[in-house]
């Protein structure tokens, strides 16, 4: 039953601190990451035999990791790709191992995403979409650089067709930055919200304001996935892998040229995903949902199933995220207010989630079975993973 | 290229008969010769029916905005002296729903609204690159704006 008969499972997670200048190349960052992972799980380095990341050219790649550590790899690749990339890794490491390729794997993002290469700006060397698409230049040449630009013209669709405002973006962000404001590890820790905060923040990306947007952020997350039961050896409990849909793409590349470009490709995954794993979206205590910008939330809590297509806003709105809520989601601040890893910090919050780690405290959802991850990386290409506390 | 130079297009094969269209001020979308359908973007084989033929249709220019971002903050440096201003999707009259991203020009972007009714003008970027603009069918938008930039740049 489920992915791979549910015989895989999240092991450990680890990440450094985050910064805006981390004075490390992403080779130590994501070293520093690997080891902490590494002792969370209770697991030696030369266990580690696979390695995978994914990057826009900004990061160390699997060979060099495993050499930092001292272990010999016999499966690395790295990915090009963000949004959507930390749940691709995860279910192909267990799909590798399946297949006998590797015992255990690290899955990891490390990254100088403020201080290094800024995604979107095509400054000093940043990321460009004409570097990995063909037909960005009908767009950037139009001063369309970066995905804040995109997602904006989605959002204004979305607000002509079903009348979200403002303040439902800001609600997205508000209950992040609240859930950043219990991590003392999130980057936005000590810095509350208002709503006349929010509204008064610029517009940058006009329907989008500045806290709209994601942070930029130095960096790195990593987990290790392994077999259900070497994990059960682990010194956390398991977390397993229920479901896993990777990079599924939408009808067409082109998502502009859909008949409505307000339906995120979530939308294809999550019946895939919660048919796979035997799960109803009312079965997901806690969530972690692709968080590049506030709005991205809004569609994702309507193509996973959570409410009507159009309500999304409302939903938000109605205070649902915060933990305690209907949804809890993103709980240690999100992209939004924890760090920018393009996800990877979601899921490993997540992963704490489901282990109970802040048993005890107001930051822990209560009886948190189910869990929920996304990724989006763009509107043309989405990847969930259903997670399940291990046993 | 220099730091502040905008990235433009670089035409293929597959998207050369565009730019060369723009370039003779004309606006162009690929076409299946068998099924006849539209499609955006480019590419050698219709994705609806597989034929492999097909050609240019020159499109009357006129649309209407689907939806429209407003930068007003600038990513990189080449658009500094733009911002604030206008993308949009635009759809495209006569071609079953195309939409292609371009700017609005000449219009005040308080008055833009999807559904608006625009129509192509060409702007030249380079000796290879000129690119689709569009502005307001509505001429009394476009002499607004005519004197908001006149106030501005005298």
């Amino acid at each position: 039953m489920g992915f791979l008969g549910g015989r895989y499972a999240i092991a450990g997670v680890g990440e450094t601190d985050w910064s805006r200048q981390s004075g490390r190349t992403p080779l130590t960052l994501g070293l520093q990451a690997a080891r902490q992972a590494l002792t969370d799980a209770g697991m030696e380095a030369r266990e580690l035999d696979g390695f995978l990341s994914y990057s826009e050219g900004d990061s160390a790649d699997g060979l060099h990791l495993a050499s930092g550590l001292g272990a010999q790899p016999s499966y690395t690749a790295e990915i090009v790709g963000g949004g959507s990339s930390a749940e691709f890794l995860v279910a192909t490491a267990a799909a590798a191992i399946e297949a006998g390729l590797c015992t255990s794997v690290l899955c990891y993002r490390a990254m100088n995403g403020r201080s290094g290469r800024r995604f979107g700006t095509q400054q000093d060397g940043g990321f460009s979409f004409d570097q990995i698409d063909p037909f960005a230049g009908f767009f950037s040449a139009q001063g369309m650089t970066t995905p804040a630009q995109h997602y904006g013209l989605i959002a204004r669709r979305h607000m002509h067709e079903y009348g979200t405002t403002a303040e439902q973006l800001g609600a997205v962000a508000l209950a992040f930055r609240e859930h950043a404001c219990g991590n003392p590890h999130a980057m936005m820790h000590d810095r509350p919200l208002t709503m006349a905060d929010y509204l008064a923040s610029p517009l940058i990306a006009d329907p989008f304001r500045l806290l709209d947007c994601c942070l930029e952020s130095d960096g790195a997350a990593a987990c290790i996935v392994t077999s259900l039961a070497r994990a059960r050896d682990c010194r956390r409990r398991p977390v397993r892998i229920l479901g896993a849909v990777t990079r599924a793409g939408g009808p067409h590349v082109y998502h502009y040229g859909l008949p409505s470009i307000t339906e995120a490709a979530g939308q294809h995954v999550a019946p895939r995903l919660f048919g796979m794993a035997g799960l109803e979206p009312g079965d997901v205590d806690v969530a972690a949902l692709y968080d590049c910008f506030s709005f991205v939330v809004l569609l994702q809590l309507e193509d996973y199933g959570f409410c009507k297509k159009g309500e999304g806003g409302p939903f938000a709105a109605g205070g649902r995220l915060g933990i305690g809520g209907d949804l809890p989601c993103n709980t240690a601040g999100g992209q939004l207010s924890e760090a920018y890893t393009h996800g990877m910090n979601n899921l490993i919050e997540l992963v704490r989630q489901l282990r109970g780690t802040y048993t005890g405290s107001k930051r822990q959802v209560s009886e948190a079975e189910v869990g929920l991850c996304t990724g989006w990386g763009g509107p043309e290409v989405a990847s969930g993973l259903l997670l399940g506390a291990g046993a | 290229m220099s730091a502040t130079a905008r990235s433009l297009p670089r035409p293929d094969a597959d998207t050369r008969p565009f730019w060369d269209a723009c370039r003779r001020h004309e606006l162009r979308v690929q076409q299946c010769r068998a099924c006849e359908s539209f499609r955006f973007y480019p590419g050698p084989i219709c994705p609806s029916c597989g034929s492999t033929a097909n050609l240019w249709q020159r499109v009357s220019g006129r649309g209407e905005v689907y939806s429209y971002v407003v930068v007003r903050r600038a990513a990189h440096p080449a658009f500094a002296g733009d911002v604030p201003y206008a993308v949009a999707l635009v759809e495209l009259e006569g071609t079953g729903g195309i939409r292609l991203p371009a700017r609005i020009v000449d219009c005040p972007l308080d008055q833009a609204r999807i559904g608006m009714a625009l129509d192509v003008g060409f702007e030249t970027a380079s000796n290879e690159i000129t690119l689709p603009v569009f502005r307001p069918v509505d001429v009394r938008l476009a002499d607004t704006a005519f004197m908001l930039n006149l106030r501005r740049n005298p």
